[in-house]
C-alpha cells in the first residue's frame, strides 16, 4: 500500500505537534499539581496537599460539579442535534451533500466572541427573542433567564 | 456551548457514517435484515482503504435471525440482486424472489469457500447499482430545523446590522445603513482588519499543513499506534 517511510513523513509532524502542544502542556499542568505552592512559589516537593484543598473547599467542588453538568447536558444536546443531521447528510441527502457539508463548516468559522455578542443580542432583555415574544403576546415583561443563566451557557 | 459544539460533534459521526460501505448495507438489507440488526453486524474489514479493496461483512449475527420466508418483497415485484465475492475465485448470487430467497453459487466463477474464511461468514459486494438516496421528509425537517439554529445568530447579526436602533426589539423597523457608513469611516478598525488577515494567513499555512498531514496519516498509515493517535488527534 504505502512506504514506511511516506507513512512516517506523513504521521510524524502531528503527532510532534500534538505532543508538543497538547500533551506536553497538559503534563506539566499534572505534575504542577502535585508540587508545592508556598507563598506564591513552586515547591519542588511531592504531594497531595493542593487535591485536599480542592476537594475540601466546597466553592471549588461546587464549580466542579456545575461544570460537569453543562459539559453533560451540551454533550447530549450536540449529539441530539448532530447525529440525525450526519445520518441524513450521509444516506439521504443524495447530491445535495457536498453543499450541506460546507453549511456545517460555516459556523465553525465565527469566532466564540462574536457569537457570544450574537447570543446577547438574541437572548438579552432588549433582544431580539424577547422582542417576538412580545410581538407575539406571549409574555408581557422581557424575560430575564434566557441570559446569563446555565441556559445561555448551554445553549449558545 | 451547544451551538459551538454541535459541527464538532457532527463531523467525527458524518466521517464515521462516510465509511460504512454502502453495498454492504444494501446486502444486508436484502438479506433480509432490519435496520437494528444491520446497525450492529460487524464490518470486518482487513484492508482500510484504496479502490479495489473490497470490504467484508460478517453476516453470522444477521444470519441465524433472517426471516424464513417474507423478506419484504412484495409478491409481484421480482428482483434480482447480484453480488460478487471479494477473492475472485468465487462468487455468489443472491436472488430473492417472491417473497423467499435462495443463494446460488455463480457457475462462471465456481469454485468452493476459502478455508480461511468462517463457513458462515458472506463475503460479498454488490456490483448492480444500488439505491442512492431515499426520500425521508422528517429527517430532512430535522436537518433543516438544525441548520436554523446554527445560522440564527449570524443571520440575526446581518439582519440587525441595518437597523436603525441597533440591536434588540422586533421586529425591526428602521432599515439603515448608517452602521456600514460609519464602519468605513473608521480608519483604525481597518488596520485591525488587515492584521486580521495577516494572523489569520499565518494560521491557516500552519493548520492546513498539520491538518493535512493528520488527515493523510489518520487515513492511510495503518501502523498500531493509529487507533491511539486517532484519539489523540480528535482530543484536540
Amino acid at each position: 500500500m504505502y512506504s514506511r517511510l511516506y507513512k512516517s513523513v506523513v504521521a510524524l509532524p502531528p503527532l510532534l505537534w500534538v505532543s508538543l502542544f497538547l500533551v506536553f502542556p497538559f503534563g506539566l499542568m499534572l505534575v504542577n499539581s502535585f508540587w508545592l505552592v508556598r507563598d506564591g512559589a513552586i515547591l519542588h516537593q511531592w504531594n497531595l496537599q493542593n487535591y485536599f484543598k480542592l476537594f475540601q473547599n466546597p466553592v471549588y467542588v461546587e464549580v466542579l460539579l456545575r461544570s460537569m453538568r453543562i459539559a453533560a447536558s451540551v454533550t447530549f444536546l450536540s449529539l441530539v442535534l448532530g447525529y440525525p443531521l450526519a445520518y441524513f447528510m450521509s444516506f439521504r441527502a443524495g447530491i445535495r451533500k457536498e453543499l450541506l457539508y460546507q453549511l456545517v463548516i460555516v459556523p465553525l468559522w465565527v469566532s466564540y466572541l462574536v457569537r457570544g455578542y450574537a447570543w446577547k443580542t438574541i437572548l438579552g432583555s432588549e433582544g431580539v427573542l424577547n422582542g417576538f415574544l412580545q410581538y407575539l403576546h406571549i409574555t408581557r415583561e422581557p424575560v430575564s433567564f434566557f441570559l446569563y443563566s446555565p441556559f445561555a451557557v448551554v445553549l449558545m | 456551548m451547544t451551538h459551538i459544539y454541535t459541527p464538532f460533534v457532527f463531523l467525527p459521526l458524518y466521517a464515521s457514517l462516510e465509511h460504512i460501505p454502502r453495498n454492504l448495507i444494501e446486502a444486508s438489507h436484502d438479506l433480509g435484515a432490519s435496520p437494528r440488526v444491520t446497525f450492529f453486524a460487524r464490518d470486518s474489514s482487513t484492508v482500510a482503504s484504496g479502490p479495489g479493496c473490497w470490504r467484508y461483512i460478517r453476516f453470522r449475527s444477521v444470519a441465524w435471525r433472517f426471516p424464513g420466508t417474507a423478506i419484504g418483497w412484495r409478491a409481484i415485484e421480482h428482483h434480482d440482486r447480484e453480488y460478487r465475492a471479494k477473492p475472485l475465485r468465487y462468487s455468489l448470487r443472491l436472488a430473492a424472489r417472491c417473497g423467499d430467497f435462495r443463494l446460488h453459487l455463480d457457475p462462471h466463477c465456481f469454485a468452493p469457500v476459502p478455508d480461511r474464511a468462517p463457513r458462515e461468514t458472506v463475503v460479498v459486494q454488490m456490483i448492480t447499482s444500488y439505491r442512492t438516496s431515499r426520500r425521508s421528509p422528517l429527517l430532512a425537517i430535522y436537518a433543516f430545523l438544525v441548520f436554523s439554529f446554527l445560522y440564527l445568530p449570524i443571520a440575526v447579526l446581518i439582519l440587525y446590522s441595518f437597523n436603525r436602533d441597533g440591536v434588540g426589539g422586533f421586529p425591526p423597523k428602521h432599515f439603515t445603513l448608517s452602521w456600514y457608513l460609519q464602519l468605513f469611516a473608521d480608519a483604525p478598525i481597518w488596520d485591525s482588519v488587515l492584521n486580521s488577515l495577516l494572523v489569520a494567513t499565518g494560521a491557516v499555512v500552519l493548520s492546513l499543513t498539520v491538518g493535512l498531514l493528520a488527515a493523510l496519516a489518520l487515513d492511510r498509515a495503518d501502523f498500531p499506534a493509529n487507533r491511539y493517535s486517532a484519539g489523540l488527534f480528535c482530543c484536540l
